[in-house]
């Protein structure tokens, strides 16, 4: 049946059956492939994208779970490495490796840090249950970090 | 060794290329000499008239960070502008991107940086004399008397030519036959730790996977694929799944069925609806039990001897070290699930998919298709992780690929995708492996007689490597790490055992050294236990005076420093050690485990790795906290079973990666021992963390560690 879909901030319309996942929207209805297929049992995080700000994974939620006007964000709704603070530490630490996990690991991210701006070792740990395989945890703990730092860093020059 | 190969360009510029070039003609050359203003002389690099400088990439990058290395590498002799460089995935199969040591286009082996080591200097350098040489020209004046930097020719009196100015010029000039190369004193991007070039589309969405890759008209397929090892399809109904929504064909291939369909989703509901009837033979009957069975009553055998000096006689002994070590199946899981897209039609075929293997990869294809190999062409992609899994002896997927294609019989690219069950359950697993062993000490507590015997299945044997491996007349997949070993003494009787089962094995990064290593290693740290002596001087004395210990001694010396060894750990602290050598590079590990009631937590962990001359110093670290992420998995949780005769385990839920919160903290040290070359770097780490963590979890728990991944009675040691 026809669908609509608030994605990166334009409706999109399209036909799909009810059931089909999110991911597989995106990612073949809607050309949007930064967001990845990495098990399809919502175990690995590599379909990760924003629903209204939400950290949210998309291989097993059926499209028809969200609602028309819900706000998805996917990796092409980030402004990129030169603007948005996470990417921006992303790239600056030179964290991806192979790279097919890390749309989901910055989305994963950039939700943490809106819940906490300054997250603990603690928050990051229990934030980003993400899995990669090529092991850029060190690296994801440190660039969370960095980012943190420019967020408030960024609010403090704000206030001043 | 590394040949120059620039003496061809002239050669391959004319017509003759095609007999080279495997796949489609390397038409980039053709164009290249066509246009005036793009220098190209070789296949790997090419200088356009805006001063770019385009790198062609030999090697697949697997995550590594390997583009930015070779680039690194290629780059410095060139005296290029590193604001101007861009790679490239090889878009050809030109005889300039083969492995310089195997003479095919292929990654793997750790050895992307260090083959390639003199054949991209002295590609940089000769591009490099020829600019100069365009220069000179245009300047009338001789070329001794100018230097470049920052991709620009530059005369004593000032007058400046940037490289993209000479770019018509210079491809007129004969290449040098010896181009010069520089001295270490004169590097400025190697030894630097550049971010790598992959870092913003990599932190942005925008690297194109093999699963990404979009074309016109492109269909989905999904495959199923049999459900234990050797099983054969009786008969299959497809029925119900022609008639779902969206599916344009069924197909049956050697290895299975597959769905072909508009959209992915919409394959993998029909091929959920496919009535599939499977005779599983003998096999299906077997467990992991009984393969341990199978491989201990072979261990019980005269098995084949590899190595063999002196007379082994445990009776002379003062004492004797016994055990036995088990490693189940690994299955390489890299994220982006294996797949592939081709094209087939009258004029041969396409594929789309990352690979480590695209020169091995024709050639595959030909043999199960009947394609002929140069009329495939493989168009590379970035790969979303690997680990050896797309480097595949048989090239199991882009084969599959192509058979569906082909049964497909449609004009259209298809791309199949395995999902992730089909990557765990499909094989081409790190072997299982069993490891006996008896070790006689002398008086002075040295391994004087050294008992031991590997079982395990074969990986080179039947593929197209078996050659290149069983040189010695045994698998070397089977056994390095452990063959050759610098701490045996005069006494040695190593015997391998070749495990025929349906279980189809390969490489997993870490290779075979990921259980002759921690062996090796545990063995020792038993043995200076045994011995009363500190791991680290009980290391130096059995390595003291030996031929190629001299690095293993420097990464000791610096391991043990930085570690604070001397220094003990506080009582609630307990701690292991280990070194490996593998892949030309040397690794050691010390841990520190923090035990608190009965549980176990890392408190430290300390690496020291000599790779020789270090490209891109950050670059080389993030593989040590990758390969610590790697091997911990193998640890904590991490196997594949036999159950039924096919895998127990299929998707994440219970196939265990380490998580960020597993995931220690490494501090890591490069350790440089005079070395004039690069050597390997990614899969070293993986091997002596293992035996280096199991000796920590001894000091700290007396639980000897025998199998993996661990199961610590009483103990909370990250869930094992």
């Amino acid at each position: 049946m026809p669908r609509k879909l608030t994605v990166n901030g334009e409706v999109r319309e399209f036909e799909v059956e009810d059931d089909t996942p999110l991911l597989w929207v995106l990612r073949d209805t809607l050309g949007l492939t930064g967001t990845k297929y990495g098990c399809g049992v919502m175990a690995c995080g590599a379909c990760t994208v924003l629903v209204d700000g939400v950290a949210t994974r998309t291989c097993a939620l059926p499209v028809s779970a969200v609602g028309e006007t819900q706000a998805v964000t996917t990796i092409e709704g980030l402004p990129g490495a030169a603007e948005h603070p996470v990417q921006q530490a992303w790239a600056e630490l030179s964290v991806a490796q192979c790279g097919y996990c890390q749309s989901g690991m910055v989305l994963q991210a950039v939700a943490l840090l809106r819940e906490k701006p300054s997250p603990s070792d603690a928050d990051i740990d229990a934030g980003m249950t993400n899995l990669c395989r090529c092991g850029t945890y060190q690296l994801v703990r440190a660039a969370i970090k960095r980012a943190a730092g420019t967020l408030t860093g960024g609010r403090d020059d704000a206030q001043a | 060794m590394p040949r120059l190969e620039l003496t061809r360009r002239g050669f391959l510029r004319g017509a003759a290329a095609l007999t080279f070039g495997l796949g489609a003609a390397p038409s980039r050359l053709f164009a290249a000499a066509g246009e005036a203003a793009v220098f190209a002389p070789s296949a790997i690099l090419r200088i356009e008239a805006d001063d770019t400088v385009r790198i062609f990439m030999p090697h697949a990058d697997l995550g590594n960070g390997i583009y930015t290395g070779l680039a690194q590498v290629l780059a410095d002799e060139l005296d290029a502008d590193w604001k101007r460089v861009v790679t490239e995935h090889l878009d050809s199969l030109h005889p300039d991107f083969k492995h310089r040591e195997w003479g095919v286009i292929a990654t793997g082996a750790s050895t992307s940086v260090a083959n390639q080591w003199t054949n991209l200097r002295q590609t940089g350098a000769a591009a490099r004399a020829m600019l100069v040489a365009a220069a000179a020209e245009r300047w009338g004046m001789p070329a001794d008397g100018l230097r470049t930097a920052d991709s620009t020719v530059i005369a004593a009196d000032g007058r400046r030519l940037r490289y993209g100015e000479l770019t018509a010029r210079a491809a007129q000039i004969s290449p040098p036959g010896e181009p010069r190369l520089k001295q270490p004193a004169e590097f400025k991007l190697i030894g630097r730790s550049l971010p790598r070039l992959d870092r913003a589309i990599k932190s942005e969405g925008k690297a194109v996977f093999g699963i990404d890759v979009q074309l016109p008209d492109l269909l989905h397929a999904a495959i199923a694929h049999a459900p234990s090892f050797g099983a054969t399809l009786r008969a299959v109904d497809t029925s119900r799944a022609e008639a779902m929504p969206g599916v344009r064909k069924v197909v049956r291939i050697p290895t299975g069925v597959a769905v072909v369909a508009d959209s992915f989703w919409r394959a993998k509901k029909a091929l959920d609806a496919l009535v599939l009837d499977w005779d599983g033979g003998e096999f299906a009957a077997v467990s992991q039990a009984e393969l341990w069975r199978r491989y201990a009553a072979l261990a019980d055998g005269e098995g084949q001897v590899f190595e063999q000096r002196g007379k082994v006689d445990m009776a002379a002994a003062t004492q004797v070290l016994k055990g036995e070590m088990r490693f189940p199946f690994l299955a390489h899981a890299p994220m982006e699930p294996l797949n592939a897209t081709a094209r087939v039609s009258a004029d041969g075929c396409e594929i789309w998919a990352g690979t480590q293997f695209q020169g091995i990869d024709v050639g595959n294809i030909e043999k199960a298709t009947g394609i002929p190999a140069s009329t495939v062409r493989i168009h590379t992609q970035w790969l979303g992780g690997s680990f050896g899994r797309r480097a595949s002896p048989h090239g199991d997927f882009l084969v599959e690929a192509v058979q569906v294609a082909q049964a497909a019989g449609l004009p259209n690219p298809i791309k199949l995708l395995w999902q992730r069950e089909d990557d765990i359950r499909g094989g081409l697993y790190r072997p299982m492996a069993l490891h006996r062993f008896a070790v006689g000490l002398d008086a002075e507590g040295r391994p004087a007689h050294w008992r031991h015997k590997v079982v395990c299945a074969s990986i080179s044997k039947g593929t197209p490597f078996e050659a290149a491996f069983t040189g010695r007349g045994f698998d070397l997949l089977s056994v390095e790490g452990l063959v050759d070993n610098l701490y045996a003494g005069a006494n040695v009787d190593y015997r391998l055992y070749d495990a025929v089962h349906p279980v189809s094995v390969c490489w997993l990064r870490g290779e075979a050294d990921t259980h002759t290593g921690p062996v090796v290693e545990t063995i020792i740290n038993r043995l200076a236990r045994l011995a009363g002596t500190d791991p680290f001087a009980y290391r130096r004395r059995l390595l003291a005076g030996k031929a190629d210990a001299a690095r293993a001694l420097g990464v000791l010396d610096a391991l043990e420093k930085a570690a604070g060894w001397a220094t003990p750990p506080p009582p609630d602290v307990h701690r292991g050690m280990a070194v490996h050598k593998s892949f030309g590079s040397v690794c050691g590990f010390v841990v520190e485990l923090r035990k608190t009631g009965t549980r176990l937590d890392f408190h430290r962990v300390v690496a020291a790795l000599d790779c020789g001359l270090v490209i891109n110093p950050d670059s080389v670290k993030a593989q040590i906290y990758s390969a610590v992420a790697f091997a911990l998995s193998t640890l904590i949780g991490q196997q594949v079973e036999i159950e039924a005769g096919g895998a127990r385990q299929s998707n994440f839920h219970d196939y265990r990666l380490a998580t960020l919160e597993e995931t220690p903290l490494v501090e890591a040290h490069l350790v440089d021992n005079g070395l004039d070359h690069p050597t390997g770097v990614g899969e070293v780490p993986v091997s002596p963390f293992i035996p280096a963590v199991t000796e920590a979890v001894f000091a700290a728990t007396g639980i000897t560690v025998d199998s993996f991944p661990l199961r610590l009675e009483g103990y909370d040691f990250i869930g094992a």
